[in-house]
């Protein structure tokens, strides 16, 4: 199918070019809203963090190589598994997914960019700062230690009087925030911009995935803000909150924190499922079985995952009708999950499979990804967890789902559609040796792991000691974790390598069905020269009757260099009006900067920074609505 | 090829499973709390494992249909819904209703088995040591290491002084927190006599890792021979080093936080000493309990166990030989 | 975002057709459910912690007084209706009552953080002394954030009436106005109810 871009004018062309585009320069880069600057940015940052979160495991599992071994010392591996578990959850995942979300789903829906352009580079900047923010602890000497969990009372004022767990609470919060306005963001676009004619049930499933985990995460991610608010006002103010000695109560962090915890790896767990459902028609040659069902299964994995928490608390002494509750609910949610995987199964069935790199992906997507989440129905009854809670085993568990569920996903979409956001294609060979290293790396890393928490092997342990059956598994984990790092870096050179220097890939070199694929690899600022109209959840593999350039598309020029999207209704997407976007500026960076201004005063316990902190914020507030479109009345 | 890789995903199943069954493991259960959840594994394992083979099947079967690039199809509506409906939410449902059926059943035993044995005894986490107190015989107070009687179950009433622990023995139990401001019940019994190791399994700070520990199950009458000797304070040293060891042990720090009932140390920032040499190990089970080890946790603790809270302490030669004495006749 | 129409575009729409609301209001909808998701979350935490005890409040705190909070709460409450009344007013073009119903919203909005500063004068504790006083103290500063962003908006807002930014076709920024107006008061009513209304539940552990 050609594009829409052939038979336009080129003067139209020109036109929507200076409206979207962004000059080069250092200023411009900054105050670049635009969705796949800001979603690239999320890309690469969390990738980044993703590499630092992997050196960290390699070093525990360097330390854990054998016995009695003294590469970590005690307070060094303390803070190694913390800053790893903190990087992976909220510097990597959450943001890797969402930065695919911003770049991919206003290409998949057919809009030209996400409706708050400005918020979403907000996002970026506070969460580049976030990490930052956490890492200084490195050079500040107080690095957090209390785990990824982080639990009062270790957590709190008394046991921890230093700043380290400062740097926790104020870091993570921050990357809360950039979770939460992204995610709104990503709601209101697929709700109120897609093309028109792209009703609910041609919606793509990764658009569907981003929805679902996007709503969750507006619900799910606030219960830590709050308790963290909570535990930092204890450490900074001396309020009670988790003092049991006050009437407060420890186990009302671990609520709080799994009332997030759960729901958010099922917000790293749906779009990344979504994504395994997106490249697969590509790669089988067919549009996804039972698309309604996988989208109801998707919803109702969002649903059910609030209900789950207290499956992390099992041996925190709750009443027991109460766990018998979670227990129920933890086994359900294999049912949806279920549906996915066999829809993925029935897809694969009856099509002709296409034998590259992203279908070992999928591939091994699913032989991870089911034992985890078999381990995952055994975890969750009670009595057997009360064996197998804070061991080893757990930890086997979770990297399954983790790795099978969530990274290997993202590892198959991120070399599916770097020919969409470079325009190069990635080498065949060494994505393919890259996934053998980091499918079998993984698998020996981790699946020992479940024999050593049988054995008696308790989690968060930096050394073990001799003669107690475990020096041999742990030694093969160890191997696998550098077999697993070798892959990672073959996976990084690949990309390194082929960036500039990669074959073309043109516009749609898997032919693959959705609208993304309908642009210019890389695709123009403008995204689409008209704003397609959709009448398949398979655009590309069913061309419309009337040739698509005979069709006059929506905004298929600019009016007086403004940037425009249309505005579509909610079930339906039948057009109903046309909205300014706001060009690049530098509000965004100056409000994320002065809220982390403000937070480093609270960091360090001066009013007075805190208040020019708090004071720039409001200004830099100001300023940003005072200058956007919506101030300017007709 | 697929039957080959079915048959690969249950051998190593298998053998995995049999790794499992090592010295110390759950699965390899001396009391029925552990005996329970063994059995409940047991049943999870296989159900699992069949699941896994079915999906490594399905997915063989599947992958060898390559064919070359056709034009691609949408999905007609009905088709692959038999293997959702089926295997998706049919056999998926049916495994669970039986795994939370069982579960329900097995935890409902373990909760049972509580307060059933009439022997209570106190579990006070701190960082990184376990204060152990028999709650029918007031004065026996000891550190680390629990004694029960074999065949009744003995409830441990768990508690912290400071941050979460959690205590767990996997020969024995499953594992329950130690929440400050709490008090949790869990029942532990053990078939036979036998050394049971257990650990700390909640993160509880820098030496989390060696907050281990010991179960001790005897016959009933050896226990209550133990019981009552720990519950009488110290025999007076008799030995002229060991006399000169506990003037040494009243005079430098070592008092200030250890008891040793029978003389004037009485604080409990620290482990209670009074039977101190009757005990397996000592920094709760991070070196076992002989002389050279011992001279060197008195020396320098920190050395040993870095971050725990007792710091070394400053001895001339012949005081370090005389404490040793004294700590060697502490029975 | 600023919303113009295409007449051509909306050929298709029928005639009469009442005006979508646009993404924005959406987007602040969504981004209100993250902060009430935090309320919500504070709540929780306050009846975890009157379980928690044996006594709510705790030995030597009074129990919380109901009159003066509940005529706060009025007020609160009432102030609502002039922001009504203002919604309705612009979208029939009258931009004297805007500025009226504004300006009464934003005085009411006043006299209520006067009674709160009264409130937290007179409470006979600080944040520090055990887990009541410091849910008590957070949850009532929540609120009072709540009222003073809402008071800003007010004003903003009051600030580009008087500047005649809005139409009856056009007046996107008294409609979000209003809805963090609306936020402030029904956070009061669910705070109101925690803070003052859940010491009465007998949570059934006597001495």
């Amino acid at each position: 199918m050609t594009t829409t871009e052939d038979a336009r004018p080129d003067a139209a062309r020109a036109r929507l070019v200076e409206a979207w585009s962004t000059k080069p320069g250092f200023i411009n880069w900054l105050s670049n809203v635009n969705h796949k600057a800001i979603g690239f940015r999320f890309i690469i940052t969390s990738f980044i963090f993703l590499l630092i979160g992997g050196v960290q495991a390699l070093l525990m599992r360097t330390q854990l190589m054998g016995p009695d071994l003294d590469v970590l010392g005690p307070d060094a591996y303390n803070e190694a598994f913390t800053l790893h578990g903190t990087t992976m959850m909220f510097l990597f995942a959450v943001p890797m997914l969402e930065g695919l979300g911003m770049y991919l789903v206003p290409l998949m829906i057919g809009t030209r960019d996400l409706p708050f352009p400005r918020l979403n580079a907000f996002g970026y900047w506070l969460y580049l700062f976030a990490g930052i923010f956490l890492y200084w602890s490195l050079f500040t000497g107080s690095v957090p230690d209390g785990g990824w969990f982080n639990y009062p009372p270790l957590a709190g004022p008394e046991f921890r009087p230093d700043s380290s767990i400062d740097f926790w609470l104020l870091g993570v919060t921050m990357t809360e925030v950039v979770g939460i306005v992204g995610a709104l963001e990503l709601v209101v676009c697929i709700a109120r911009h897609r093309a028109p004619g792209m009703t609910l049930s041609r919606i793509p499933v990764f658009a569907w995935g981003v929805l679902v985990s996007s709503v969750m995460i507006l619900f799910a991610f606030p219960p830590l803000v709050a308790g963290s608010l909570m535990l930092e006002l204890d450490r900074k103010i001396g309020t009670h909150f988790y003092n049991p000695a006050a009437g407060g109560d420890p186990i009302l962090w671990q609520h709080l924190f799994w009332i997030f915890g759960h729901p958010e790896v099922y917000i790293m767990l749906i779009p990344a499922v979504a994504l395994i459902a997106s490249m697969l028609p590509a790669v089988t040659r067919r549009g996804i079985v039972a698309y309604p069902l996988v989208v109801v299964s998707l919803v109702a994995i969002g649903f059910i995952s609030f209900g789950l928490w207290v499956h992390h608390m099992f041996a925190a002494g709750l009443p027991a009708l109460a766990m018998a509750f979670f227990t129920a609910a933890s086994m359900a949610i294999a049912i949806p999950s279920g549906v996915q995987i066999f829809s993925l199964i029935a897809t694969m069935w009856r099509g002709k499979l296409v034998w590259n790199t992203v279908l070992l992906y999928v591939v091994g997507f699913v032989l991870v990804f089911v034992l985890g989440g078999i381990t995952g129905v055994m975890v969750a009854s009670v009595a057997f967890d009360w064996q197998v809670h804070d061991t080893f085993f757990v930890v086997a568990h979770f990297h399954y789902v983790l790795i099978g569920g969530v990274v290997l996903p993202i590892l198959g979409a991120l070399h599916y559609w770097f020919p969409k956001l470079t325009g190069r294609l990635l080498d065949e060979r060494l994505g393919k040796i890259a996934f053998w290293l980091i499918f079998g790396g993984m698998n020996l890393t981790f699946f020992p792991q479940h024999i050593l928490g049988f054995l008696g092997m308790p989690r968060r342990v930096y050394t073990f000691q001799s003669g107690l059956g475990w020096d041999f598994y742990n030694l093969l984990s160890t191997l696998g974790a550098y077999a697993t790092a070798a892959g990672f870096l073959v996976y990084s050179a690949n990309m390194a390598i082929n960036w500039s220097r990669g074959r073309p890939a043109g516009d749609n070199p898997w032919d693959a069905p959705t609208l993304e694929w309908a642009t210019a690899s890389p695709p123009p600022a403008y995204n689409f020269a008209a704003i397609p109209t959709v009448d398949s959840l398979y655009p590309l593999w069913e061309p419309k009757e009337a040739s698509p350039h005979g069709q006059a598309g929506l905004l298929d020029d600019v009016e007086g260099q403004r940037r425009e999207i249309v505005g579509s209704t909610i079930l339906d997407a039948e057009a109903i009006e046309i909205l300014e976007l706001p060009g690049n500026t530098l509000w965004p960076l100056v409000a994320a900067s002065a809220i982390v201004l403000f937070l480093f005063g609270v960091m360090i316990d001066s009013m007075i920074v805190g208040a020019v902190g708090l004071a720039t914020v409001v200004g830099s507030l100001l300023g940003w609505l005072w200058t956007g479109p919506e101030w300017r009345h007709e | 090829m697929r039957h080959r890789a079915a048959r690969l995903a249950a051998v190593t199943a298998a053998l995995a499973g049999l790794a499992a069954c090592g010295d110390g493991s759950a699965l390899a259960p001396k009391g029925p709390d552990a005996r329970e959840i063994a059995g409940l594994w047991w049943l999870m394992f296989w159900l699992g494992l069949a699941v896994y083979v079915f999906v490594v099947a399905l997915l063989f079967v599947v992958l060898r249909k390559r064919g070359k690039v056709d034009e691609p199809v949408p999905a007609t509506p009905r088709e692959g819904r038999g293997l959702i409906w089926g295997a998706g939410v049919g056999m998926t449902t049916v495994i669970i209703v039986v795994l939370v059926l069982v579960s329900y059943v097995v935890g409902g035993r373990i909760y049972d088995r509580r307060g059933t044995g009439g022997l209570r005894v106190e579990v006070v986490g701190y960082k990184f040591w376990w204060e152990v107190r028999y709650l029918d015989r007031p004065g026996a107070i000891t550190a680390n290491e629990i004694h029960i009687p074999t065949g009744r179950p003995v409830d441990l009433v768990l508690t912290s002084r400071d941050v979460i622990h959690s205590f767990w023995v996997p020969e024995l139990a499953g594992k329950l927190d130690l929440v400050p401001g709490v008090r949790h019940v869990l029942s532990i019994q053990a078939d036979r006599p036998g050394e049971f190791r257990g650990a700390c399994a909640e993160y509880c700070g820098v030496q989390h890792a060696n907050m281990l520990l010991l179960v001790v199950a005897q016959p009933p009458d050896e226990f209550e021979a133990w019981l009552d000797r720990q519950a009488q304070p110290r025999q007076a040293p008799a030995d002229p080093l060991a006399q000169r060891g506990e003037e040494v042990f009243l005079r430098t720090p070592c008092g200030a936080c250890h008891r040793v009932r029978g003389t004037p140390a009485d604080a409990d920032v620290g482990p209670d000493l009074t039977h101190f040499a009757t005990r397996r190990t000592l920094g709760a089970g991070v070196r076992p309990n002989t002389r050279g080890h011992l001279g060197g946790w008195l020396s320098d603790p920190q050395a040993i166990k870095p971050g725990n809270l007792m710091p070394p302490t400053k001895l001339a030669p012949d005081e370090l030989l005389a404490l040793l004495a004294y700590m060697e006749s502490l029975t | 975002m600023s919303v113009h129409v295409d007449a051509a575009l909306l050929r298709r729409a029928r005639a009469g057709e009442p005006r979508r609301r646009p993404p924005v209001w959406l987007g602040l909808v969504l981004g209100l459910a993250a902060v009430a998701a935090v309320l919500g979350s504070l709540v929780f935490s306050y009846f975890m912690l009157m379980f928690h005890g044996s006594e709510w409040p705790p030995a030597g705190i009074a129990p919380p007084p109901l009159a003066a909070p509940a005529a706060g709460l009025a007020v609160l409450v009432a102030s609502a209706v002039p922001t009504v009344l203002a919604g309705r007013a612009i979208a029939a073009g009258r931009q004297l009552q805007l500025r009226a119903g504004l300006a009464v919203t934003a005085l009411l909005g006043l006299a209520v953080l006067g009674m709160q500063a009264r409130g937290y004068a007179r409470l006979g504790f600080t944040h520090d002394v055990n887990a009541y006083t410091s849910v008590f103290v957070v949850l009532s500063a929540f609120h009072t954030i709540s009222l003073v962003t809402a008071l800003v908006f007010n004003v903003a807002t009051q600030v580009r009436a008087w500047l005649g930014h809005f139409r009856a076709e056009h007046h996107e920024g008294v409609r979000i106005a209003a809805l963090w107006w609306y936020w402030a008061v029904v956070s009061g009513v669910v705070l109101f109810a925690t803070l003052f209304l859940g010491p009465l539940i007998d949570i059934g552990v006597h001495e």
